[in-house]
């Protein structure tokens, strides 16, 4: 059925003609993308700022690829390259499949008022600035009065100062994120969730699929093509981080949470060197790329779904 | 979802309604000024911080447009402005002895030899402060206030409580011993703030520097790795290690800090000798009033020691685009030299909107109140004047004495403070470049040394190599070439 | 959320209710992993000043004030308030008008060279240039210091777009054909009959619109000049950043008011949060149809 319907969507004819029998398409198209144009493509103009000492002198030269070569022979700049990938790799295992699972999970909830409720709150953290999320848990993490010490203690397992544990740093700034965020990220999946037909459930329960199997050949066949959309689109900015880590990070962390994005920061902006924290923004543009292209070319030719 | 659009669009034309263009025709200069929130009368009222702008205006005879970002954001949008070319006419600096430099060597701020000589009150202003941010015979900025000493503050309730004795100027094995007694008493003995730069106060006492600087024979050298350096580490674990110093200091901000002291759960902490008066009031505020007692600096094994020096915190510049640097130069004269014009503007704001006069003492109205606003006199102890009695409200007689001690604190803690130096930028290219990652590298090896993450030898090791992956000694070598 | 009901229940199995209890347990100890620091913030907004010094973690109020709120309030908060509704009303709305029919059109696969427009809308997703060259850009076209350029930057995100585009093309192209044999041309396809289907996504879309509207920050501190527009984000963190200054010349602001400022900031958009939730079950048509 969906072949032949895409098939008379393509009407013979010449370019002109079918322009024409788009035109309201392109009504609708064509101010996106001068928007893009605008606001997107004419800033990349100053992704060209890498190659030149912008901000470091009055004067401005090309510098060809010295600031490239910069990157690449410092130690930092590797330094935070891992820790860029181990921290993007670890939100996208632990972090990413955690809103699927609350949303499920909170289909499964009876009561549709308990439903709302549980949603509602584990939304709230989104609003939190991060700022103050960082001083939350260094109060919760704190070794001598935070609570999860405390009960570590309880239990009687030796306290420790997460903040400041090399070998804990990033779990805690997982855990922060994912609380944080699950809440937030649950919303597009309970919105894709309200929209599985019932029908589907019912034939299923015919069939004699329980509740665990129809969640297997039900839900998540339904849900798959918004997971693997954000999943591309939590690659496409996963490497961005930022924010969070300026805040919750400590000088005695930094070889674990030293990222690209404050690595740029501190060496790039806040020195004037913009031409250098440039580079490293089209570096970090460029691995992301390589990221979502991958991800898209599994969508597309194991899943079928191609997702841009 | 149609009602709610209808009432989207009803809310939309309202709002536009509300943006009407302000239309300006004057002959006056006009300059476009920038400074952070904690001034122009320090409210994040829109409109107190008008009046005070208003007042300016009037005093400089100039029209201005005032730029306040939150004090956190003041650099990013200092340099969004420099690099999209928007640079305010007069600005200030904050760290003005690090930043200077580099503002001086991307050619952002003017020359201002010239401008100071032609300004009887900034030539009055002792030279040595000026000279303090001279770069290659050049001044670049005008120092806002006196420059900034660290000491340590003790709670002198506790002192007595606990029988510490310790002078103003002990030694660094007296410093541990005696605050060990508060061991076990559920008070922080030593509360400290997640800045390791903060640590230069007890390297001090060793003859360490942390970071590059000229030594004795006017050559520039690494200061990690030198040998005092060994000893001054050494002391900074074992000040951890003895279980003196605050465990969780990485995660305590100042303000947290601060807060430990005024309540009595720490007995001493790390702060600007200027701040002394605000221990008295914050302390009697928190419930638990105390003196506390300066330690200006801990003598080392050596003799050596002194306060930690952060020199000029504040300074203005005048942009070098600056279409007339002859108005520019006039409000800073005002805002660093004229009483009224300077206290209105570093604390207490403008009569009428952020205070009424009742007896010679100023009160808070309730706008500036609610506001955050608290008038504070420490400009008295602070700025390049020597006379605030002009002013018609004048603090009351407990603040008075306060203030007078507050003084005699500053004084000698000027006395008293250790070394703090200016690196030239635009000398080397290679520096300029790496100095960011020199000195968060050297923050973090100094963190974790204190905290045990690794040993001195390791921090030192690790530290070597990262001083040879940034070609460190050719960064001192260009440093050193004449 | 009909079939949770689902009317032919047999008899529960034990699994199933082992599941269900599972479950229950599970959300609930979620709840509270999220709700205690909620709670604490909460509490310490309603502390006196001498509870809350020297950071501590509070469960138990010890002091109920609302002197915190009193003096966020009064801090000039209203005129932020009105300036962030003014960008996020505005701001989300422009959005929504421009980023449904892009997604519409992009959904479509008979679009003429719709592979090109997709990557050059993809590529978006990943090269962001760094504020300094919007910055350029938003001088030359005059907008500094004015709020509209805390809006035209923002009302395009590729992210919600592909969200919107890949959830539009989940709908089966056999329903804006009918559209045509009906006489609508692509437009009124897409607004009779395409939105409709898409109520609950496009419900998420536009709270992913309001809230990134309503939290920038960064932006707002560079783009504008004059405080008096400064949106609710820029005047509440400059509150609490006046305490950080390691002058200590700020004013003291404790943690109470730091917290009041908080939920003080959130709280409008929480409150749009359960209307938005409300259209997340409307959408149950396209399933109806679907099948």
């Amino acid at each position: 059925m969906k072949r032949t319907a895409s098939m008379r969507a393509y009407p013979p004819g010449s370019l002109k003609k079918r322009l024409w029998k788009q035109r309201w398409l392109f009504v609708m198209l064509i101010p996106g993308i001068i928007w893009f144009l605008v606001f997107k493509y004419a800033t990349y103009a100053g992704l060209a700022l890498s190659f030149t000492n912008y901000g470091f002198r009055k004067t401005v030269s090309f510098v060809g690829l010295r600031n490239f070569q910069r990157l690449f022979k410092s130690m930092s700049f590797w330094n935070a390259f891992r820790n860029t990938l181990l921290i993007s790799l670890y939100n996208i295992v632990f972090y990413f499949p955690f809103p699927i699972l609350i949303a499920l999970l909170i289909n499964e909830l009876r009561s549709v008022h308990t439903k709302r409720l549980v949603q509602f709150l584990i939304y709230i953290p989104y609003f939190f600035s991060w700022v103050v999320v960082g001083s939350i848990f260094v109060n919760l993490l704190s070794p001598s009065s935070g609570i999860v010490n405390q009960i570590m203690r309880s239990l009687g397992m030796e306290s420790i100062y997460f903040m400041s544990d090399v070998r804990w740093f990033r779990k805690v700034l997982i855990a922060a994120y994912i609380w944080k965020q699950m809440g937030y990220g649950a919303v597009i999946y309970v919105a894709t969730l309200s929209t599985v037909d019932p029908q589907l459930y019912e034939a299923a329960e015919i069939d004699g699929c329980g509740r665990f199997k129809q969640v297997i050949y039900v839900t998540l066949p339904t849900i798959r093509p918004t997971i693997m959309t954000m999943l591309l689109l939590n690659l496409s900015h996963v490497l961005m981080i930022f924010d969070q880590i300026m805040v919750m990070y400590n000088a005695s962390v930094y070889s674990v949470s030293d990222v690209l994005q404050t690595y740029a920061y501190r060496e790039g902006i806040l020195t004037g060197n913009l031409g250098f924290g440039t580079a490293v923004s089209l570096f970090v543009g460029i691995i992301s790329l390589l990221l979502v292209l991958g991800t898209n070319w599994v969508s597309k030719h194991f899943l079928e779904d191609p997702i841009l | 979802m149609k009602k709610s659009l209808s009432l989207l669009l009803a809310a939309m034309l309202l709002l536009s309604c509300m943006s009407l263009p302000a239309a300006l025709a004057d002959d006056t200069v006009k300059l476009t000024i920038c400074s952070p929130d904690n001034t122009f009368g320090i409210s994040t009222d829109p409109d107190l911080q008008q009046a005070v702008v208003s007042m300016l205006e009037e005093a400089c005879d100039v029209q201005l447009e005032a730029i306040i970002p939150p004090i956190g954001s003041y650099n990013d949008k200092l340099e969004t402005m420099m690099a999209g070319g928007d640079v305010p006419d007069i600005f200030a600096i904050s760290q003005a002895m690090t930043r200077l430099p580099n503002y001086v060597a991307r050619e952002q701020p003017m020359k201002l030899n010239d401008l100071i000589a032609g300004s009887e009150a900034l030539s009055a202003i002792d030279s040595t402060y000026f000279t303090a941010l001279e770069i290659g015979g050049g001044i670049y900025a005008i120092p806002y206030y006196y420059p900034r000493v660290k000491s340590l503050f003790l709670r002198k309730d506790l002192m007595e409580q606990y029988d510490i004795q310790l002078s103003e100027t002990p030694t660094t094995e007296e410093f541990i011993a005696e605050l060990s007694k508060l061991k076990g008493t559920g008070i922080i003995p030593f509360s400290f703030p997640k800045w390791i730069d903060n640590f230069q106060y007890f390297l001090n006492s060793f003859g360490a520097y942390a970071g590059i600087y000229k030594n004795a024979d006017g050559v520039f050298v690494d200061g990690m790795q030198e040998e005092a350096m060994i000893d001054g580490l050494n002391y900074l674990r074992e000040l951890y290690t003895s279980g003196v110093m605050d465990q969780e200091f990485i995660t305590t901000e100042n303000n947290t800090m601060r807060e430990y002291v005024y309540t009595g759960k720490a007995a001493c902490d790390i702060d600007y000798v200027a701040n002394y008066s605000n221990y008295i009031s914050q302390s009697a505020a928190a419930g638990a009033p105390t003196d506390v007692q300066p330690i200006y600096m801990l003598v080392g094994p050596n003799g050596l020691g002194g306060g930690l020096n952060e020199s000029i915190q504040t300074a203005w510049c005048i942009s070098s685009e600056c279409k007339n640097p002859e108005a520019a130069i006039r409000v800073i004269e005002k805002l660093v030299t004229d009483p009224a014009v300077h206290a209105a503007f570093y604390n207490t704001g403008v009569e009428g909107a952020h205070y009424t006069i009742e007896n010679g003492i100023a009160v808070a109205t309730e706008k500036a109140t609610n506001s955050g606003y608290a008038i504070k006199y420490n400009y008295i102890t602070d700025s390049f004047i020597p006379d605030f009695s002009t002013l018609p409200y004048q603090p009351d007689e407990t603040m008075k004495a306060a203030l007078e001690l507050q003084r005699q604190i500053i004084d000698r803690g000027m006395e008293l403070r250790g070394d703090k130096q200016m690196i030239p930028a635009g000398k080397s290219d290679l520096y300029d470049e790496n100095a960011a990652s020199i000195t968060s590298y050297w923050k973090e090896v100094i963190s974790q040394i204190v905290l045990g993450s690794v040993t001195v030898e390791e921090g030192l090791k690790n530290y070597k190599n990262f001083w040879d992956s940034v070609e460190g000694d050719q960064i001192l070598a260009e440093l050193n070439a004449n | 959320m009909l079939h949770a009901v689902s009317k032919n229940t047999i008899r529960e199995s034990g699994a199933r209710k082992t599941f269900r209890v599972f479950n229950v347990l599970f959300l609930t100890l979620i709840c509270v992993v999220v709700v205690i620091p909620i709670w604490n913030v909460l509490i310490t907004s309603l502390a006196k000043d001498q509870d809350v010094m020297g950071g501590v973690f509070l469960i138990v109020p010890p002091s109920l004030t609302f002197q915190s709120y009193a003096r966020v309030l009064h801090s000039g908060y209203m005129r932020g308030f009105w300036n962030s509704m003014y960008v996020a009303l505005i701001g989300t709305a422009c959005a929504m008008t421009i980023t449904v029919p892009l997604g519409f059109a992009l959904a479509q696969k008979r679009l003429i060279a719709r592979n090109f427009f997709m990557k050059l809308v993809s590529l978006t997703l990943v090269f962001d240039a760094g504020i300094m060259p919007l910055y350029v850009l938003i001088r030359s076209l005059g907008l500094i210091d004015n709020r509209w350029s805390l809006i035209l930057p923002f009302m395009l995100s590729s992210f919600n777009l592909i969200i919107v585009k890949n959830f539009m093309m989940s709908i089966p192209e056999s329903f804006v054909e009918s559209a045509w044999l009906d006489g609508c041309n692509d437009l009124m396809a897409l607004v009779r009959i395409v939105i409709p289907m898409s109520v609950p996504i496009l419900a998420a879309v536009t709270l992913f619109y309001f809230v990134s509207f309503w939290n920038r920050y960064t932006e707002a501190v560079m783009f504008i000049n004059n405080s008096s527009k400064y949106t609710l984000q820029v005047m509440l963190r400059a509150l609490i950043y006046q305490s950080d200054g390691s002058l200590g010349e700020g004013n003291v602001v404790y943690d109470n008011t730091k917290m009041a400022v908080m939920v003080l900031g959130m709280l409008p958009v929480m409150l749009i949060y359960p209307f938005v939730q409300r259209h997340f079950v409307s959408g149950l048509m396209l399933g109806g149809v679907k099948g």
